[in-house]
């Protein structure tokens, strides 16, 4: 019976709460999932609230949104070029012991 | 904000990921965190052209997320650019006393921290005074799907593939949107996928407050995209005109 009044009471408030170890599968028990799932499951406000929370959180296909225009890498290189750092003279890497 | 010291050493990590000594025709630059740790480390310890490869492979693969980086926090394309070379430049100089405690994409990332930091000295310090003076978000609030503009796209039958490629948008959106301390957050963690400990690393906090402060980056998302769904201003004042 507690359980079941568990679960009816985590408040809206308590979503917020626990939303980011939610997200990141780190609830601490299955206790605490299993109401936080049951609230979502009833509450339509917080389940579009997690939808949008995952949404932002998976954000590795932004990395290649913005791709840098291709003078940057033809710069760049031709920087380090003239630096001797990647073609041309190069200068020999300090020794891994060496003081600087 | 705290700059790094780091000085890393001992073991490197598993191998996988790109073959350096490839061809770029057939063989196009890996994402920054499958760059072989273990295998660039070797190519740039041998001498001449494999060396010169090596680097310039592991410049064709990060140039593109660290540019984006530094941007966030340098407006100018053209300093951008500079303080991208200085990142190499110390990329090259520290790389003999790079051992592989951390992973080779944190200490890049640290090294840029610091450059982007020199590069804007008290500056950068005030920008995130002034994100941390934000309040954290107490509670969900209201959202409603249903007010989504019927004369945009989102009136189309229930659709995963609409539905989903509309919310990417308004995510990019509001990551654009972000203050530049919350963006860094959620740039590293998020974007670049590196774990909680290596951005605490790289910006020389506490794994907690990466914690708190992506939680609240997260958090400034979702609150710019119920905006931009309810047609609020981007300041969240007042509906825009229909």
């Amino acid at each position: 019976m507690k359980g079941l009044l568990g679960m009816a009471f985590m408040r809206c408030e308590r979503i917020a709460d626990f939303i980011y170890d939610y997200a990141e599968g780190n609830l601490p028990s299955q206790w605490l999932v299993m109401r936080f799932e049951a609230h979502i499951s009833l509450c339509k406000r917080c389940r579009e609230y997690l939808l949008l929370y995952k949404a932002a959180a998976d954000a590795s296909e932004f990395r290649s949104l913005n791709e840098p225009p291709p003078e940057l890498l033809e710069k760049t290189l031709e920087f380090l070029q003239q630096a001797g750092l990647t073609g041309g003279d190069e200068p020999d890497f300090p020794k891994a012991d060496a003081k600087e | 904000m705290q700059q790094l010291d780091r000085d890393p050493g001992g073991s490197v990590e598993s191998v996988e990921g790109v073959d350096l000594s490839g061809n770029r025709e057939t063989d196009p630059p890996q994402p920054f965190d499958e760059v072989n740790q273990a295998s660039f480390l070797e190519s740039l310890r041998e001498t001449g052209s494999v060396r010169q490869q090596a680097f310039k492979r592991l410049v064709e693969v990060t140039h593109g997320p660290l540019m984006n980086y530094i941007r966030k926090f340098i407006s100018s394309h053209d300093e951008g650019q500079e303080v991208l070379q200085e990142v190499y430049l110390g990329v090259h100089k520290s790389l003999p006393r790079f051992e592989g405690k951390s992973k080779l994409t944190t200490w890049i990332y640290g090294l840029a921290h610091n450059k982007v930091c020199d590069r804007l000295g008290d500056k950068h310090r005030r920008m995130l005074e002034l994100d941390e003076s934000h309040p954290a978000p107490e509670t969900p609030g209201s959202l409603d799907l249903a007010d989504w503009d019927k004369s945009t796209p989102w009136e189309l039958p229930p659709d995963k593939v609409v539905f989903q490629s509309a919310l990417r948008t308004l995510i990019a959106r509001s990551v654009a949107l972000l203050p530049p301390s919350a963006f860094e957050i959620y740039f590293l963690r998020d974007i670049e996928g590196l774990s909680g400990e290596d951005v605490a690393e790289i910006l020389g906090i506490s794994p907690v407050a990466v914690r708190v402060r992506l939680h609240r980056s997260r958090q400034a998302i979702v609150d710019k995209v119920r905006d931009l769904m309810h047609g609020r201003t981007e300041n969240g004042k007042g509906k825009s005109a229909a």
